[in-house]
């Protein structure tokens, strides 16, 4: 094949002109720490980038919620506990007001600081996390517990409607375990998934986050009639002790019922530990999750330093020699060498 | 005898011709770095005459009779070939580079993050659904896509309208302009040949502008030898531009683009579609009308030269127009009749000349009608009493004017019956009167498989239509059905507490409210579309998308009478869903296992329809189907966060199911829809145009060009990989015709370059024979010397 001038120049043209883009791409990659820097020049594992950065900003996202709730059930545990501590000293009051007190003023005294404790119980349990209020299960914005004329726990979902946590009315006592189980779910990565075809979530695959004080403080009556509410029953046991003489049978009743209510108070509060342990649990899973997905991105976007450097120094190389041969070939012909 | 000085001729012409040699090298040496120098030679040959009574004969020396260029004209073939696909291939590349600037995320922060960034506010808020600041995030990161996406959709769309004028403002003026320098080339290449020269400079310029044009259009370049006087001929220049296909008689489609120095023109125009076209006007005189004229006539002449009455029958002249102008013609002739000497002769010729390059134009029909053929003649005795001569009639329907027709014209007499004037309109000579035909102008439509049009236009029109390629309308289809399933989808949700709601997210016609009123209820719409060009239009749902039965209306109690007043046909479900099959309107696939050809349409129900949930529904007077609205086309530039979020006239339902304040399951259900599969459907734009007018509702399944599963993320992270793969693909094919090209013109150049070693060797070679020569003068003339002035001097 015959082999003219600008055909040389030409082709070492192209040539040079591919080292260059070698070295420039290559250059790009130590500068970038990408192994691509767009989608067409590695698809499929740009396509596998996208998803993971999808997962993880999702993880993200779970994570994020996980640790505002796990504050939240801190924070219901520590006003749990403290309104158990309330009981607890109620429960040694209405013991001491019952064995201890024989006159109606001793008696009276007792019944006063019962109140008292009464009054702080239902702060407590209309404790404040941030804006939203602990204990009202789904309701947040209103006041869950407020305490009636006669000294009665109310709740309420919207504060307009309040209803009397003992009242016997088996209406109200359905409409009070429907607020009792109403549940406010939040998406931790579970799947979140509904029943097919509706919008049904199905329960396992998120989280309730609902904490309602009914379950805490007790509603509805037992057996025989008496409030199973630790605050009723208070109040219940300040009339009672008001009266004189009281019905000492009927107080160690109350104190009996209320040593149960009690003892759910434990219950209400080991159960808010084991949902925080769980939190904590996923929390741990989340953050493993969001590390294993963080490794995998470098693994799929970032270059290995050493490579990348190694292939920057060959293409600079290859670019060099490139540039000497071209001062070789292209500077003379046999014209040169013509006499 | 060989004359005395005749030696000196022979030096002098060899003196003469190494210096013609020496200027070529010269010339060659000077044209390196000339762009598109091809290398020339001196042509020498040795001159010589042959004297029949001689016993030898020595030469006379050398000549240089022409210079000639050095070139492979089927590496010109090759090369243009090629050049036409690369031509292709990059402007693709370049195109889909624009959109990889758009829909590239791998290394910048786009739409999939603005996603995650909306999923992040709403699971923020579905912890703190009391608190309006959480719900105030959520807007403001929804406002925020929904601008992303109105700049995504305008970045694409300036891509199209970039597009669109490279094409119209620089492409095909400059593909008009070298039609034009090549004529003005073959001009002045014909002029200087007739005078017997070679402009081989000129025939380089010719062949750089044919290459430049190659890459532009797929052509195919012809010499053809044409007689200009008597005796001078002439390779004028033909360029054909190729085409699919052949036409109806077997001819090649391909358009005669330039003849000799006349050519037309180009034109670009944007349909009512959106739809990019390109025309070829062909220049008035010099057309394939010229042609088909010439040889009617010529045809005729020879008939006639040959003593025939001619009887012309079943002739048919077909033009092809469009927009009126005539952009083809057909003569076909069934068959040709004449009478000679008394007896018939039946000439089959089959004549046929077409020129149709297109099928697509309208066709009007021109018949020319023999009324009266030859028919045998039987005496009063009933014997066979010969032929009757044949009449010659015509009927002409002229094509400009469908109403002037005229029968019973004589066949014409003149001898060149079909005539062209200087518009280039058509005539036919009758007895009676000149007939127009056609009007001037040839304008085709055409189609490129190659060059850089055929990648505009393939990147302009192509919206990735099934396995067809993805072009601009591709990415703009995917930015509209992503804003409207968005809207569609949150709408629906945050809608779905509203009682009664016709925006449910289960949108069948089951769960619609006919009794919505858009006008007076205010659906709780997060997301609308600026400027609807309709109020009935449904922010967010597709009307007509998965449906089409509930846009029409049927009447169960629906008669129809006759003029006397009976009914002549009843409310029918089988005969309704027939009709909705007939119009496209109704799949037939939609029936389960049931095709058109099995269907009992008189046995079906609505009941057997699949997919749709239509007995409530009352169907099929196809004189009352009307379209539901007329939806806009370009949802992605146009979605917005609604006027009623955003001022606070109302915000996202927390919860349907009736919950306290902090209940969150729609929330939830929005951060499902999020992340959970969608059906994303796609629509061709000629769907939603075609559907703009009622009367004329075309639509089918068909019209959905493509149907996606996946999230939001998925459909976007996936229209991301479709453009990266097709770019990686595009980039590959390039670099293909790249490396063919460059080893085409490796070749070419091997051919046709300029070697400096070679032309350094020619200078000695030439230096020599030239040295050679003058040393033959010399030598010649010292042996002169010793005849003239040292014989006869013996002795002195």
């Amino acid at each position: 094949m015959r082999l003219t001038t600008n055909q040389i120049m030409s082709n070492y043209q192209t040539g040079l002109n591919s080292a260059a883009m070698q070295q420039y791409s290559d250059m790009n990659s130590v500068m970038s720490q990408r192994k691509f820097q767009t989608v067409a020049e590695d698809p499929s594992s740009a396509a596998k980038a996208f998803q993971l950065r999808k997962q993880s900003m999702a993880t993200e996202d779970h994570i994020a919620n996980v640790k505002t709730i796990i504050s939240k059930f801190d924070n219901a545990s520590s006003s749990a506990l403290q309104i158990n501590t309330i009981a607890n000293q109620v429960s040694g009051d209405m013991l001491r007001a019952i064995n201890g007190a024989s006159s109606y003023e001793s008696r009276l005294a007792y019944a006063q600081g019962i109140d008292a404790l009464k009054e702080s119980i239902v702060s407590s349990a209309n404790a404040k996390f941030g804006d939203s209020h602990i204990f009202g299960g789904q309701n947040v914005d209103f006041v869950p517990f407020q305490l009636d004329e006669d000294g009665y726990l109310q709740f309420s979902m919207d504060g307009e409607n309040y209803y009397n946590v003992s009242d016997p009315d088996p209406d109200v006592q359905e409409i009070l375990k429907s607020f009792s189980d109403a549940s406010v779910f939040v998406d931790l990565g579970f799947g979140l998934e509904y029943e097919a075809g509706t919008t049904n979530l199905i329960e396992n695959s998120a989280f309730n986050i609902s904490i309602c004080g009914l379950d805490m403080l007790g509603f509805g009556e037992t057996e025989d009639g008496m409030p199973t509410n630790i605050v009723d029953l208070m109040n219940d046991f300040v009339i009672e002790l008001e009266i004189d003489p009281p019905d000492i049978d009927y107080l160690n009743d109350i104190h009996d019922q209320f040593s149960a209510g009690a003892d759910d108070i434990l219950d209400f509060i080991t159960s808010i530990g084991t949902r925080g342990t769980f939190l904590n649990t996923t929390q741990t899973r989340l953050d493993d999750s969001l590390f294993a997905l963080q490794e995998k991105i470098v693994d799929t976007e970032n270059i290995d330093v050493a490579e990348a450097i190694t292939n920057y120094s060959w293409s600079t190389f290859a670019y060099n020699q490139a540039l000497k041969i071209g001062n070789g070939i292209l500077s003379q012909s046999f014209i040169d060498f013509m006499h | 005898m060989r004359a005395t000085f005749s030696g000196f001729t022979t030096a002098q012409m060899a003196l003469s011709s190494s210096q013609n040699s020496l200027h070529v090298t010269g010339q060659n040496i000077a044209n390196i770095n000339t762009e598109g120098y091809t290398r020339q030679q001196a042509d020498q040959i040795s001159l010589n005459t042959t004297t029949p009574d001689q016993r030898f004969n020595i030469g006379y020396g050398s000549m240089t009779t022409k210079i000639s260029q050095i070139r492979d004209p089927y590496l010109d073939i090759r090369f243009r070939n090629e050049v036409a696909s690369l031509g292709k291939a990059d402007l693709v590349c370049d195109v889909l580079n624009e959109l990889e600037n758009v829909f590239d995320e791998i290394a910048k922060s786009g739409l999939q993050d603005q996603l995650s960034e909306v999923l992040t506010t709403l699971q923020d808020y579905s912890l703190n659904p009391n608190n309006q600041a959480f719900q105030e995030m959520v807007k403001g990161s929804a406002d925020s896509l929904t601008k992303l996406i109105n700049q995504y959709a305008k970045e694409v769309s300036a891509v199209r309208t970039e597009t669109n004028d490279s094409l119209f403002e620089v492409d095909i003026p400059n593909v008009n302009l070298l039609l034009e320098k090549i004529g003005a080339l073959n001009y002045s290449i014909e002029q200087a040949e007739l005078l017997g020269s070679s402009p081989l400079e000129l025939y380089d310029e010719r062949n750089m502008y044919l290459d430049e044009l190659a890459s532009y259009i797929p052509i195919e370049v012809k010499t053809i030898e044409t007689t200009l006087q008597p005796g001078i001929t002439v390779g004028r220049v033909q360029v054909n531009l190729l085409q699919d296909g052949v036409d109806s008689y077997g001819n090649s489609n391909d358009i005669l683009i330039i003849n000799g120095y006349i050519s037309g023109s180009f034109q670009g125009s944007i349909d009512e579609f959106g739809e990019t076209d390109i025309q070829y006007t062909a220049a008035v005189g010099e057309t394939r009308v010229d042609t088909a004229v010439s040889e009617l006539n010529t045809l005729i002449e020879n008939l006639e030269s040959a003593n025939y009455n001619i009887a012309i029958y079943n002739l048919k002249v077909q033009a092809e127009t469009d927009d009126a102008s005539i952009s083809s013609l057909n003569v076909e002739k069934a068959s040709w009749e004449a009478v000679r000497d008394g007896i018939l002769k039946q000439i089959d010729a089959m004549f046929a000349i077409n020129y149709a390059t297109d099928e697509r134009g309208v066709v009007t029909e021109l018949s020319f009608i023999e009324e009266k053929a030859p028919e045998a003649q039987y005496d009063d005795n009933g014997d066979f009493d010969g032929y009757s001569s044949a009449t010659s009639t015509l009927y002409t329907i002229p094509l400009t004017d469908i109403s002037n027709i005229t029968t019973n014209q004589t066949m014409p007499t003149a001898s060149q019956p079909f005539s062209v004037d200087e518009t280039g309109t058509i005539y036919v000579q009758t007895l009676n009167a000149l007939y127009p035909i056609s009007n001037n102008a040839t304008t085709l439509q055409l189609d490129f498989e190659s060059g850089s049009f055929a990648g505009s236009l393939q990147m302009l029109n192509e919206y990735g239509d099934g396995t067809t390629f993805k072009g601009i309308g591709f990415y703009e289809e995917q930015l509209n059905t992503f804003a409207l399933m968005l809207a569609e989808v949150f709408n629906g949700i945050n809608n779905a507490g509203v009682p009664e709601s016709p925006y449910s997210t289960d949108y069948t016609a089951d769960n619609y409210n006919p009794d919505y009123d858009p006008n007076t209820d205010t659906p709780y719409n997060l997301f609308t579309f600026s400027n609807p060009p309709n109020d009935d239009w449904f922010f967010g749902q597709q009307v007509l998308e998965d449906n089409p039965l509930y846009d029409y209306t049927i009447d169960p109690n629906y008669e129809e009478f006759d003029e006397e007043g009976n009914p002549v046909e009843t409310f029918n479900e089988g005969a309704a869903i027939q009709y909705l099959v007939n119009q496209g309107i109704v799949n037939d696939t939609h029936y389960a296992g049931i095709t058109s050809d099995t269907m009992d349409f008189s046995t079906i129900t609505f009941a057997d329809l699949t997919g749709y949930s239509i007995d409530d529904y009352v169907y099929n007077v196809p004189e009352q189907i009307w379209v539901e609205a007329e939806p806009p086309s370009n949802f992605a530039s146009m979605l917005q966060v609604s006027t009623g979020w955003n001022n606070d006239e109302w915000g996202i339902v927390n919860s349907i199911t009736g919950g306290a304040s902090g209940a969150n399951d729609n929330i939830l259900n929005m951060i499902n829809a999020l992340n959970s599969s969608h059906t994303f459907e796609s629509y061709a734009p000629e769907y939603l145009d075609s559907i703009s007018s009622p009367d004329d509702p075309q639509i089918t399944e068909g019209d959905m060009i493509r149907s996606f599963e996946g999230s939001f993320h998925e459909f976007f992270a996936n229209t991301s990989s479709v453009l990266g793969l097709d770019i990686n693909n595009n980039k590959q094919v390039l670099n293909n015709h790249t490396v063919l090209v460059n080893e085409i013109e490796n070749s070419k150049s091997s051919v046709s370059g300029v070697n400096l070693d070679e032309e350094g060797m020619n200078l000695i070679k030439y230096q020599q024979a030239y040295n050679a020569a003058a040393r033959l003068m010399t030598t010649l003339d010292e042996a002169l010397d010793k005849i003239i002035n040292s014989m006869g001097l013996v002795g002195r």
